[in-house]
């Protein structure tokens, strides 16, 4: 026999997914999903026990970008931070059970990685899962907070890409239960990550993390000074990720080099030209020009290491090498070719997402300055002789100053 | 400059209230609020998510003020004492004094403020020369000109109609300070209204954790908090009466005396509420005699200074279908009303049902405010004119949090927090958009008309409106005067059967936003929700008194409105001097004849959805249209 709280959880739980039907502009795939955030958060509240109107309220909160909020990325950006709060939240206020703790990791994982539907692929999603739930089962992460954090985290960053990464989650349990220092296992990993490719450098370094996070004991007096406490702060940090769930691929495999992405510049001109091995183009260029500003990438250029020259540009005199560091695949930020790829993000990539949720990525053109002290009169762009058959350099857009 | 003085505001302000263990754990938290702000502001760009720094700004500070006082009202370490709440709510008000001056001063703010630079300049209180050189005032206001029934003096001079006590208590603030300095003398007396609020509540036995969690609704939430950062008596006179209050319970006629002398030389209208509160201390002749001082003495300064500006006349009430809509609509109106514009004393309101069991000082205080009411609510300004929302009920506010908190562990958590939730987007919004706590009295409010705007349909009507009266008005009246029976008939566990309101919330906001985007039965064509191609605004949106006026929208040839409209046969109220032709949607030309006053055509709706209504020629005020 179901409780009254049960009851009453159903209840506000179908009420409002059916509202937010009704309410939510269909608009993207976010949007679509908050029927199902909903249904989320109410499950988190129920877990919680206490204090269910607060998340209730936090709940119904979510229609108030829907409703009032017309820009996309302001709207989503706002469901992010609201349902972000309600589950941390329900974290910090669930009784510290294991079957709480399995509960709201489950809710998270659906929430960062099953958004959007059409693109999970179920039974990977399911062993990812099991892998979250693994790792809270170690018992080794405290508080409670910190070993769903950590879970998540784990589950985020997980490629399902190919299939053998699925063990990844598993992996890192194992590694949770290992009887050595915690630095002894992070330090080594975060040493490697410096010299591993960037898909693999991004699971070494949270791995460490993670590990870092683990406690090994009943914890000092000194760790209960208040300096001590205020690593608490470090909490805040899966609280802001798990904020941008909305683009949860782009926190996945992108972050931080998003930091550093910039818009296109409305002078950019649209160029368009992709070129093969051994293959060149000339740009037209406008006279007085002294300094060129170049948006390229790669095409079928994921296998690519970082360093490896792409192509040039010959201009003003000079000749610019074009390297996978400033450019990459311009798809390789996709979770089908980001495991597999040996690409690392451009030194300032272009400020150009797509998709939301768990396959948002980032567009990693990157932008090539080419200056000269005299007017540059032409522009040649080269591709290397030596590139993989059917790879490409790309040639995007263009700005001249 | 005031985002340095709200960081040095948030870090002062744990000192003042929180030690040991709580310090700790709030400071860490304090840290990870920056840094999630920070982070999220760092991603913003990236994203492409593009929010004004002033609101993103406004919007966290306000959100970690109100966590703050969450975790001191649940925290264990607490410093709490009336002298430090006051000195909290200082620190804050210093905050927003600045944010309020983002915009010039507004209402009856700078009529006072030429006051006080007359008496400080002239030493007297006729304006004509602060008149004629605005350019010099601190008003930063060259549009000023005398407002409607400021009295003139037998040889030209121009005096204000507003008491001056008030103007006389901002002379030392505008010496040190000028206008920041006036002002900065109101949010004193805010602090000071927050110290004896907080030991009003304690004269009561109100425990200190209800207190503190009430405490930032009443000291930082409106009304008082934007009321105690301008240039109104509002927030001194709610000072001074609950210090009346306080000392008529205590029987401290050094206490009260005073105070409600005070009272009635910041307005006359408050005579109102003396009168009831003397009454109590009527014991011999001695006090008989100091009751008559108090009434004669703010009625001299008022006659000799203010002159005809009050009558006879006003000490008629008014008839009873304008107080039940004044009254109604001080609880309710979605523009001027508590529950939309100060939710949480909607408690005090419901322990008005609950007067037996309810403190003395609660009963005293509203008993004392019942004539005030009954000669408001009748006046067509009941709602305040032209000011932030709820001016006139400012005085008594502290008295409705009393109530509120001799509740307050009655209530079920889910409509505190709703309140609480509501709360902090009016100070967010308060703080942002200072100016547009000024709204015209046109039957809308802001949240109306935002949606309105976004959706091009009518969402004003689902909110009660009694400035200018609405079906919803009617609904909910009936749904509140249910709700005050249930509440007073119940037992004291009643309020805690307010469980499930998140779920009917839900349910309410859905069929609301289905509902309001449907078209009305009733368009109003001024109204937001019309796209206005051409024309004006009818009367214009500084015209006094406004609310005396129907509103309308004027044409001339060539222009057009666009609005939903319901299929069928509808009826159309307008004006015109010498008549005029429209045309709506594609087909239908209707010729609108000229009228004296307001006249009506029938014209048909082809199809329900958006139509387009083209004036062909003349020029037409219209006013609305009815669906029949």
């Amino acid at each position: 026999m179901p409780s009254r709280q049960q009851v009453e959880w159903l209840i506000f739980a179908v009420l409002a997914a059916t509202a937010a039907i009704l309410i939510t502009p269909p608009d993207t795939s976010i949007d679509r999903a908050l029927p199902f955030v909903i249904v989320l958060l109410s499950f988190c509240g129920f877990v919680a026990e206490r204090w269910p109107s607060v998340i209730q309220t936090a709940t119904i909160l979510l229609f108030v970008p829907a409703i009032f909020l017309i820009d996309e990325h302001k709207r989503l950006l706002a469901y992010g931070i609201i349902a972000a709060a309600a589950f941390a939240f329900a974290v910090a206020i669930a009784p510290r059970t294991p079957s709480a703790s399995i509960a709201l990791t489950v809710a998270g994982v659906l929430l960062l990685r099953w958004i959007p539907f059409s693109q999970v692929i179920l039974w990977r999603e399911l062993v990812i899962l099991l892998g979250a739930i693994a790792i809270v089962m170690t018992g080794r992460l405290k508080p409670a907070a910190t070993h769903i954090a950590a879970a998540l985290a784990i589950a985020l960053v997980t490629p399902i890409f190919p299939a053998r990464m699925l063990v990844f989650p598993f992996l890192v349990a194992i590694l949770l239960m290992i009887p050595l220092p915690r630095i002894a296992i992070a330090a080594p990993l975060i040493a490697a990550a410096f010299f591993m490719r960037y898909s693999i450098a991004v699971l070494a370094v949270v791995i460490a993390l993670v590990i870092l996070s683990r406690e090994d004991g009943e914890g000092s007096h000194a760790e209960r000074s208040f300096p001590f406490a205020l690593l608490r702060v470090r909490m805040t940090v899966p609280i802001a990720l798990f904020a941008l769930w909305p683009w949860s691929g782009i926190v996945a495999r992108a972050f931080p080099a998003v930091l550093f992405a910039e818009p296109a510049s409305p002078r950019s001109q649209p160029v368009w030209i992709a070129i093969e091995r051994a293959q060149s183009v000339s740009l037209d260029i406008p006279p007085g020009v002294r300094r060129v500003v170049i948006t390229a990438s790669g095409a079928n250029a994921a296998r690519l290491p970082g360093g490896r020259a792409v192509g040039w540009v010959d201009g003003g005199g000079t000749r610019k090498m074009i390297r996978i560091g400033d450019i990459a695949d311009f798809g390789f930020m996709r979770r089908e070719h980001f495991f597999a790829s040996r690409n690392r993000p451009p030194r300032t990539p272009l400020d150009d997402i797509h998709d939301y949720g768990a396959s948002a990525w980032l567009h990693t053109a990157g932008r090539i300055a080419i200056a000269s002290p005299r007017p540059i009169t032409a522009l040649q762009v080269t591709a290397a002789p030596d590139l993989p058959p059917g790879a490409k350099l790309q040639i995007e857009a263009v700005e001249f100053e | 400059m005031t985002l340095a003085l709200f960081v040095a505001v948030s870090i002062a302000s744990p000192f003042l209230l929180l030690r040991g263990r709580s310090l700790q754990r709030w400071f860490a938290i304090y840290i990870g609020a920056w840094f999630l702000f920070g982070f999220l502001a760092a991603f913003a760009r990236p994203l492409q998510v593009h929010i004004e720094p002033r609101l993103a700004f406004v919007a966290f500070g306000v959100l970690l003020t109100a966590a703050f006082w969450t975790f001191v009202a649940q925290a264990a370490d607490v410093r709490w004492s009336a002298d430090r709440a006051a000195i909290a709510a200082a620190l804050v008000y210093a905050v927003v004094i600045p944010m309020m001056l983002h915009t010039a001063i507004d209402g009856d703010e700078p009529f006072y403020l030429l006051e006080t630079e007359s008496m400080v300049r002239d030493h007297d209180l006729d304006l004509s020369n602060q008149y004629r050189d605005l350019a010099h005032s601190e008003a930063g206001r060259l549009d000023l000109v005398p407002q409607l029934g400021d009295p003139t003096g037998p040889h030209g001079e121009k005096y204000s109609r507003h008491e001056p006590f008030l103007a006389l208590l901002m002379i030392p603030g505008y010496l040190i300070g000028r206008l920041p300095g006036a002002i900065a003398t109101i949010a004193l007396f805010g602090a000071l209204l927050a110290r004896s609020t907080v030991r009003l509540f304690e004269d009561e036995g109100i425990d200190d954790a209800t207190t503190r969690a009430l405490f930032p609704f009443i000291a930082l939430g409106p009304p008082i908090l934007f009321y105690a950062a301008r240039i109104w008596p509002e927030v001194p006179a709610a000072f001074f009466f609950v210090e009346a209050v306080r000392g008529v319970r205590q029987r401290r006629a050094a206490r009260w005396l005073p105070a409600l002398l005070t009272l009635v030389l910041l307005k006359l209208r408050f005579l109102l509420i003396a009168v009831l509160l003397l009454a109590r201390t009527l014991r011999n002749r001695r006090y008989v005699a100091i009751a008559a001082v108090i009434l004669a003495i703010p009625l001299a300064v008022a006659v000799f200074t203010t002159g005809t500006v009050h009558s006879w006349n006003e000490l008629i009430p008014g008839s009873p279908s304008a107080m039940l809509r004044g009254l109604l609509g001080l609880l309710l109106d979605g523009a001027a009303g508590i529950l939309f514009q100060a939710p949480i004393f909607v408690l005090g309101v419901i322990a008005l049902t609950r007067w037996p069991s309810m403190p003395a000082s609660f009963r005293i205080g509203m008993a004392s405010s019942a004539i005030y009411v009954i000669y408001l609510v009748p006046r067509l300004e009941w709602h305040g004119g032209w000011s932030p929302p709820l001016r006139y009920i400012v005085v008594f506010i502290p008295i409705l949090g009393l109530g509120a908190a001799a509740l307050w562990k009655q209530v079920d958590a889910a409509p505190i927090v709703a309140a609480a939730a509501w709360t902090i987007g009016l100070v967010i919004h308060g703080l942002a958009f200072p100016w547009r706590l000024f709204h015209i009295e046109n039957g809308e409010n802001v949240v109306g008309e935002t949606l309105s705007t976004i959706w091009h349909s009518d969402f004003s009507r689902l909110f009660p409106s009694f400035i200018r009266p609405n079906f919803a008005a009617i609904v909910a009246s009936i749904l509140a005067i249910i709700v005050l029976v249930v509440c007073g008939a119940g037992s004291p566990a009643g309020l805690g059967r307010l469980r499930g309101g998140p779920t009917l919330l839900v349910v309410v906001i859905a069929l609301a936003f289905v509902f309001g985007r449907r078209p009305g039965d009733r368009i109003e064509f001024e109204d937001s929700h019309v796209i206005h191609n051409g024309g004006e605004l009818y009367p214009h949106v500084f015209q006094v008194q406004r609310f005396a006026f129907r509103g309308g929208w004027i044409l001339r040839a060539g222009d057009s409105l666009t609005f939903l409209a319901r299929s069928g046969a509808s009826r159309l109220q307008y004006t015109s001097d010498s008549g005029a032709m429209i045309q709506i949607g594609r087909d239908a030309a209707y010729a609108l004849p000229p009228t004296r006053g307001y006249g009506a055509v029938r014209v048909n709706i082809a199809t329900t959805g958006r139509i387009e209504l083209h004036c062909l020629s003349g020029i037409v005020n219209l006013d609305r249209m009815d669906h029949e």
